[in-house]
């Protein structure tokens, strides 16, 4: 007799480490007890559904419309102003303190008769957003993107702050276009990433697949990206640094990992800040000197992920106070 | 009478998909997209290879919607094209995992004896429970049974009294028991 049945039962309808889930997952895959399975799981089709899942409905209908290439205007963009104008509530806040959306704004007055959408992603949160041209970006927590509602023929701009992972359907025709505080990239066709916080030092751009061309705003310098290069522009100096990467891996923050590899101290403590929505104060400046590579997942509790670090770095004490961590 | 007339209305929609109409599409969507995704995210414990998943299963519905017509229960139906895409995709996940690591090939192909799985299997159920105990009654259950610790000399480490270790050991066992029913008192008696 095996334990199928009940391993599935359990499994489904409580959540687990990504260890655990593998686990589970290697087992379903064995070809030994497949009628088990099929009969433990038509027990969870009986059993599934919930309203949390039914609240997404109208929103997976409105983008299987949109793949299907199906989408009736009236009746979408009605729907669609509902859905954003219950997130609107939730920007009003994030909207001031991110500062630079007033660069945005000025430059939405030019394209005034184009309805805008914006869409923010809480700390903590990370969300998938198909634009107008069934393009698709996965925005991290903390992220601030502004698009219009239907793209003009020329071009297609997007105005992002924080972090965004593109995958941009190809268009000869109409060029693509990520606008950001501090670099253009031009896009033709393409999977890449880019890390433009307003408050980071570095706005970072990195090539999955495809060709882009960064533009540095201050100094109208082009370069084109080949497939595994980063490009860092650091947003104080002005300096301009091209390096190797390998992409795949540090865009794991979509499936729930943070990865780091040789990253700056404070890179890593913004992200951290980014994906637990904490505060993280760092009281001595010396640690800005270690490099960390680590790997967690998202369902890492924030505790341990401080113990990691404090075992990365040595010395390091740190805190924590409900949603603040001090770093002594 | 309320069920005889969804299955009716249900019936009708079908008939209508097959003919290639957008709305009875859109109306089935409805019924079976929270149900549909319930299931991908119970399996694959992932928002967003849910999401994906849930809109090909749909988007194989649409296209292959001719073939709905020698359908009796389409509820059946969507279910096993779900299960079948599950387990399709696990099975390629796997498959990938493997080409990384592929040391682990040979030890996942081989045949195990029908004894070890069973005793595998249950370890894994063991692991699921533990891990969904609180913190504490965790910590207290793992040096019991895998640490070999007496009840005072685990209260003595983590601070508590004797009784509340006892209680923590009681509750998880209790918990184990409820969701292992039967082998159970082959390992804690």
């Amino acid at each position: 007799m095996s334990r199928l049945r009940d391993i599935i039962h359990y499994f489904f309808h409580h959540n687990f480490t990504k260890a655990t889930v593998k686990r589970v997952h290697e087992r379903i895959v064995r070809k030994e007890d497949r009628s088990d399975f099929n009969s433990a799981l038509e027990q969870c089709w009986q059993d599934s559904s919930s309203k949390s899942i039914a609240a997404q409905t109208d929103v997976a209908l409105l983008q299987l419309q949109k793949k299907l290439g199906w989408t009736s205007p009236e009746q979408a963009t009605k729907k669609q102003w509902g859905y954003w104008i219950r997130i609107a509530a939730l920007w009003i806040i994030p909207l001031v303190s991110v500062g630079s959306s007033i660069y945005f704004f000025r430059e939405m007055e030019e394209a005034r008769s184009v309805a805008m959408i914006q869409y923010f992603v809480p700390k903590g949160e990370c969300q998938r957003v198909i634009l107008p041209d069934k393009s698709q970006v996965y925005l991290n927590g903390g992220s601030l993107l502004v698009y219009p509602e239907q793209f003009n023929s020329e071009q297609r701009e997007v105005f992002l702050a924080g972090e965004g992972h593109f995958s941009v359907s190809s268009d000869r025709k109409s060029p693509f276009v990520v606008k950001t505080k501090a670099v253009n990239i031009q896009v033709y066709g393409t999977v890449f990433n880019i890390a433009a916080y307003p408050n980071d030092a570095f706005t970072t751009t990195m090539l999955e697949e495809g060709s882009v061309s960064v533009e540095i705003n201050s100094t109208s310098t082009n370069y084109m990206l080949i497939p595994d290069d980063i490009l860092s522009y650091n947003n104080v100096t002005g300096e301009v640094t091209r390096s190797r990467v390998d992409s795949r891996r540090t865009s794991h923050w979509r499936d729930g990992f943070l990865s780091f590899e040789s990253e700056r101290f404070e890179t890593v403590i913004l992200k951290i800040e980014r994906s637990y929505g904490v505060n993280i104060r760092v009281m001595n400046p010396s640690y800005s000197a270690n490099l960390i590579t680590v790997n967690f997942n998202r369902n890492e509790t924030i505790e341990r992920v401080m113990q990691v670090i404090k075992s990365v770095i040595p010395r390091l004490e740190y805190i924590i106070e409900g949603k603040n961590i001090y770093i002594k | 009478m309320p069920l005889l007339g969804k299955r009716i209305t249900e019936e009708i929609l079908v008939q209508q998909l097959v003919q290639g109409s957008r709305d009875a599409f859109c109306a089935l969507f409805k019924i079976y997209h929270p149900k549909v995704m319930g299931l991908c995210i119970g399996v694959l414990k992932s928002q967003i290879e849910a999401e994906d998943m849930t809109q090909d299963i749909f988007i194989k519905l649409w296209d292959e919607r001719a073939k709905l017509i020698h359908v009796n229960h389409l509820s059946a139906y969507i279910f096993r094209m779900s299960k079948n895409r599950l387990l399709n995709h696990l099975e390629s996940k796997q498959v990938r995992i493997n080409h990384l690591q592929s040391y682990k090939i040979t030890e996942i192909e081989k045949e195990t004896p029908h004894d070890l799985l069973v005793a595998s299997d249950l370890q894994l159920l063991v692991d699921m429970v533990v891990e969904q105990m609180p913190d504490q009654r965790r910590v207290v259950y793992k040096m019991s049974r895998e640490q070999g610790l007496s009840n005072s000399e685990i209260a003595e480490k983590i601070g508590v009294t004797k009784k509340t270790v006892e209680n923590h050991i009681n509750s998880a066992l209790k918990a184990l028991r409820s969701v292992i029913k039967t082998i159970i008192t082959l390992f804690f008696c």
